[in-house]
This record gives structure tokens, sequence and C-alpha cells, in this order.
């Protein structure tokens, strides 16, 4: 593909899907603000392998997500650039409002009791809106495994909820 | 609980960003793009006279270490389109909770300064407030003991927060500020850095 053709598809996926890798990083940060800064490095990250990138469009989006995946995971190196428009996305991060939900607080607090994986299994299916071969393929397990994993996943949620709600 | 509550509890909780976040979100994407578009045919050349410039200019130095190479370069980290980043990096160095010690160069981004104005902020770097600041940081928030990867956000966090002030000061004393120059943001890099910190 021409240069510039890379160029353009790579825009267009990005500007498709950086609003669902912005909802990535926030479900997966404790400070919402770090969302901003993982965003930046990931479209960087994106833009310098772009001639990696899938030719098929689905198979690309993974491949960004698998970015995200990979920027998250080594969070936080000994490098980062802030411009000041990440500034000012981090500060709209970091305002919230309204009153406590207790039904997040309570599913955060059944999520935070499940291993890593399976956390990570129930937000890209449930949050993230992956199917279980794309969940599996960013896993890196076989779709069988996470497919298991995630029943018994939902099936420890649906306990501790339940725990929750009786009376105390 | 049945299946369809678990499955409705999940999509209402899912935590989204906010329409402003999503719109701040695809500027920056934009940013971006904008920044990593292959310059014109007539531009391409300069990055190997630069990098020429700058592996000459090691040896000639003897600083061959990889230490020194990569404190020696400002960060691999492109600058919005028209902006530039001052050439004389801040010094910021702490010891960290391995007692390992950390040198970090930070710099700052601009757009239509002045010969004047580059003067000033190249010389920011000499301000003795500086001295000692990665270390007072970490005093000030009382982390000289947590996780070095906490260390390092928490000095990122307070230099993309301080540099933008203590250049806007050191311009407004120098008669330069304000004026038509533009902040852009501002990139560090540290040695060592990553999760391990030694």
């Amino acid at each position: 593909m021409a240069s510039r053709d890379l160029e353009g598809r790579v825009e267009r996926l990005i500007e498709t899907n950086t609003p669902a890798l912005l909802a990535y990083f926030l479900r997966r940060t404790t400070d919402p603000a770090d969302a901003a800064d993982l965003l930046g490095d990931t479209l960087l990250v994106i833009w310098r392998r772009a001639k990696a990138l899938p030719t098929d469009d689905a198979e690309a989006r993974l491949w960004m997500f698998g970015v995200a995946r990979r920027v998250l995971a080594s969070q936080r190196r000994g490098q980062q650039r802030r411009s000041a428009l990440q500034d000012r996305l981090r500060a709209q991060l970091t305002v919230t409002g309204g009153e406590p939900d207790t039904d997040r607080v309570d599913l955060a607090a059944a999520l935070r009791q499940l291993s890593a994986v399976d956390q990570e299994i129930i937000r890209l299916v449930h949050w993230d809106g992956f199917s279980h071969a794309e969940a599996a393929q960013l896993l890196g397990l076989p779709e069988g495994t996470l497919r298991s994993r995630h029943h018994r996943a939902r099936r420890q949620l649906r306990g501790m909820l339940q725990g929750f709600k009786s009376p105390r | 609980m049945d299946d369809d509550t678990l499955d409705d509890l999940l999509a209402r909780t899912a935590p989204a960003p906010s329409p402003e976040a999503v719109n701040s979100a695809l500027q920056l994407a934009r940013r971006t793009a904008a920044e990593q578009r292959r310059p014109p045919r007539w531009q391409r050349r300069r990055p190997v006279v630069i990098a020429a410039f700058a592996a000459s200019a090691l040896l000639v130095s003897g600083a061959g270490t990889l230490t020194a190479y990569q404190l020696g370069i400002p960060p691999f980290q492109g600058t919005d389109p028209g902006s530039e980043r001052i050439a004389t990096p801040i010094p910021v160095e702490y010891t960290n909770s391995l007692g390992k010690q950390v040198r970090c160069q930070a710099f700052t981004e601009w757009e239509d300064l002045t010969a004047e104005q580059r003067a000033t902020l190249n010389a920011l770097g000499e301000d003795p407030f500086w001295i000692g600041y990665g270390d007072r940081i970490l005093i000030s928030q009382e982390m000289q003991s947590t996780p070095v990867l906490d260390q390092q956000q928490a000095v990122f966090d307070q230099v993309a927060e301080d540099l933008p002030r203590r250049a806007a000061a050191a311009l407004t004393q120098a008669g330069q500020y304000p004026s038509t120059a533009i902040y852009h943001g501002s990139a560090i890099s540290c040695v060592p850095g990553g999760a391990n910190g030694q």
C-alpha cells in the first residue's frame, strides 16, 4: 500500500477506535487521568508501527487493542510527553459527579475478588464489547478456555453480588 | 441474581468517558496524526543530518556510554506541528526507593518564540530552583519509600505542572511575556526508567 494510503487508513482506523481505546484505559486505571497519557502513548505506537497493521479492519482493530494492552502493561516507563491537549483530557477525565452508585461499588468490589485474567475477560466481553474469539486472541488463550473461564467468572460474580444484596 | 440481571448490571456500570473527554481524545488523535504524517520530501534529509551530527558530537565528546547516549538526545517523541522543543534540558534528579540516582531531562515545547525568548528558555535550566527539585517532590508528597514507578509518576506530574509556570515566570521577569508565544507541552526522559528502576 502506498504511504499516503497507509496514512489515510491509519488515520481512519484511529478516528473510529479512539473513543473505545479511551474507554478501555479508563476501565483499567486507578486514576482516570492516567487514561489520557496511556491513550497518547498508544496513538504514537500505532503510528510508528503502522506498517505492521493487519489489512483487514477487524483484525486491525484487535491489533490496536493489542498495542493498548502492551502500553498498559508497560505503564509509566522512564519517558513521558505531556501535551496541552493531554492535560485538558486528564482534567476532563478527573471530573466526577453525582451520587455514588451502590451497584457500581458492589460490582467493583466483586470484580476485584476475581483473578486478574478473569477480571480482564469480564471487562473485554461485557464492557469493551469483544466476542469470545476476539477476547481469546487478545489474551492469548484458547477460545474454549476463555469461554469456560468466562462462565465460571460470571457464576462467581453472581454469587458475590447476591451476597452483597443479602441483609448484612 | 439471574443471567439477565447480571448482564444488565455489567452493561449499566461500565465506566465510560464523557462526551467532552471523547471530543478531546479525538482532537489528541488528530493532532498525533498531524505530527506523525510524513513531512514533504525536501524535509526528509534533516533528521539524517541531525542524527549524524548527534553521533559525531557523542564521538567527539567521548560520551559513548549507553546512559550518556540516552541522556544526550531529547526524548524520542514528536512535537506538535509548528512547535519547537527548547534544546537545553531542565535537569531533574532524585534518589528512588531502591537507592538509585535517577537523572531526568525535561523540555518545554513552544510556538512562535522570538530569539530573545528562546535564549531565556534555554537558560531556564540554570535556575537554582532545579537543584534538588526531584527529591523535594518526593519529600513533599511523602513518597521516599513508595515503588519506583509511583515515584516516577509523581515526578512526571509535578514537572508537567511546574515547568510551564517557571518558564512563564522567567519570560515575564525578562519582560518577554505575555506575547504571541504559545506553550504546547512538555517532555521528560529519565535514566533509569521503567519498572525495576535499577
